[in-house]
């Protein structure tokens, strides 16, 4: 009888994890009912089992692991990201900023905002500016009362001087619409209420932990972010990579 | 070799297949790496073989256990070298640990109401590789020969493992209970808790 407890003791765990065909189960249980002291050690165990299994939920995988699974499979399957690419004509200190500051995300989504050609059209229009000012607090001050957000002209670093800005209308809600001169280059900037004008774009890239959705149509690229509630689409003729700049300089 | 198009349609039925299981491929890894970061790295690492093997895997096969062999592969090879030495040392003490060692009802436990991290903190303290049959087999709900096909070694090795697992666990949570006072140490001393064995040395 001890000998037959002992091996009947090995077994306890398959058994309760149901491991055992009919036979063999069968077999064990005729031997439960027999011996009281055996039986009681399965009943624990199931307990116990029970109770590891209550106690330890499952952690659910952190939020972003997805995204980055989906990344990794992305270098996977397709051929390197065109920033990488076009990176090899600016020089490697631009590449490593680059790609530090900026990790592109393909994102399953609908096509652009409406919002990404209204911008480049205001871009292209040539339009006179209603207020004509280097200073921002002036530019700022001007559209106060004439929009229902605040208007903080972004700044894009030494090389960047606000010329102005004019009220713009996007359908039935108003924009404030900046200039500024960037290394000679005209760069616009449509100043939103994110709540009117959705921005999503198919192409996204996080720039210092903030979203920034990106859309390149002839020959202009439209960077849209929220910034402190407030909307901005960046429109210029520069490549992904000064344009990441700007932005990151915009975040200080 | 594949068309663009194939090899979305593949990228595709991999991830149909393959995220579903995101949160239980994550939670094994948590447990073993004891380390967010190594366990979204592992769980990354192991996606992207699986991905790389995604042709050998036998389509309507169990999933489920492919890509958990494949994560305790990964496991194995790059994450584990480090602590082979502890293991080896753990293993030794193991056995000397649970030799016959039968543990009480696990009621005064229950009544003490471990906390999960008590639990969790007990399971990490079991050599690695009884922890991870009993993660398989009590969490993942994996049968013993999926287990045994995951961790690669025969049926009753995998018995063994999850009986020693168990009973390791076991102990370890009484001795929480007893330090939290749940079972007081003048109960300890009755005689009706004595004849148990196993626990007349503690």
């Amino acid at each position: 009888m001890t000998m037959q407890c002992a091996e009947v003791q090995r077994f306890i765990d398959a058994y309760i994890d149901g491991e055992f065909a009919d036979e063999d189960r069968a077999e064990l249980d005729r031997h439960f009912e027999a011996c009281e002291s055996c039986r009681a050690e399965a009943v624990r165990q199931q307990k116990w089992k029970s109770l590891v299994r209550a106690r330890l939920a499952r952690p659910s995988a952190p939020y972003g692991l997805h995204a980055r699974i989906e990344r990794a499979l992305d270098a996977e399957t397709a051929p390197a990201p065109l920033w990488r690419r076009i990176s090899w004509r600016v020089g490697p200190a631009v590449l490593v900023s680059a790609a530090l500051a900026a990790l592109i995300l393909q994102v399953k989504e609908p096509p652009s905002s409406p919002l990404f050609q209204a911008s480049i059209l205001d871009h292209t229009r040539n339009l006179p500016v209603e207020v004509a000012s280097p200073n921002p607090d002036e530019v700022a001050n001007w559209f106060q009362g004439k929009v229902d957000f605040p208007v903080r002209p972004p700044r894009f670093g030494a090389n960047a001087q606000l010329l102005g800005g004019r009220l713009e209308r996007f359908g039935t809600h108003h924009a404030a619409y900046l200039v500024y001169n960037v290394d000679g280059r005209k760069v616009s900037v449509v100043v939103f209420d994110p709540n009117d004008l959705p921005f999503e774009a198919p192409q996204r890239v996080v720039v210092q932990n903030r979203q920034v959705y990106m859309v390149v149509e002839r020959g202009y690229r439209v960077a849209a972010f929220r910034d402190q509630g407030v909307g901005y689409a960046v429109t210029t003729d520069f490549d992904e990579p000064r344009v990441v700049q700007m932005v990151r300089y915009s975040f200080r | 070799m594949f068309g663009l198009g194939a090899k979305k349609e593949e990228r595709r039925e991999f991830e149909d297949l393959a995220l579903p299981h995101l949160d239980a491929l994550y939670g094994t890894a948590l447990r073993l790496t004891h380390n967010e970061k190594d366990a979204e790295d592992l769980v990354q690492d192991t996606l992207l073989r699986a991905f790389r093997f995604f042709h050998r895997f036998e389509r309507g096969t169990n999933v489920k256990a492919w890509l958990f062999k494949i994560l305790t592969n990964t496991f194995a090879n790059k994450y584990r070298k480090r602590q082979r030495e502890r293991v080896i040392l753990d293993e030794v003490q193991t056995q000397h640990e649970i030799d016959d060692v039968r543990v009480p009802d696990p009621e005064a436990a229950l009544a003490a109401r471990l906390v999960s991290d008590h639990v969790k903190e007990a399971l990490e303290s079991v050599p690695e590789e009884f922890r991870l049959a009993v993660i398989l087999a009590d969490l993942e709900d994996f049968s013993y020969r999926e287990i045994s096909e995951i961790v690669d070694c025969p049926i009753g090795t995998v018995m063994s493992r999850i009986y020693r697992g168990r009973r390791l666990l076991q102990k370890k949570l009484l001795a929480y209970a007893r330090e939290t006072g749940v079972v007081p140490e003048e109960k300890e001393k009755e005689p009706r808790l004595r004849v148990v064995p196993g626990l007349k040395d503690e």
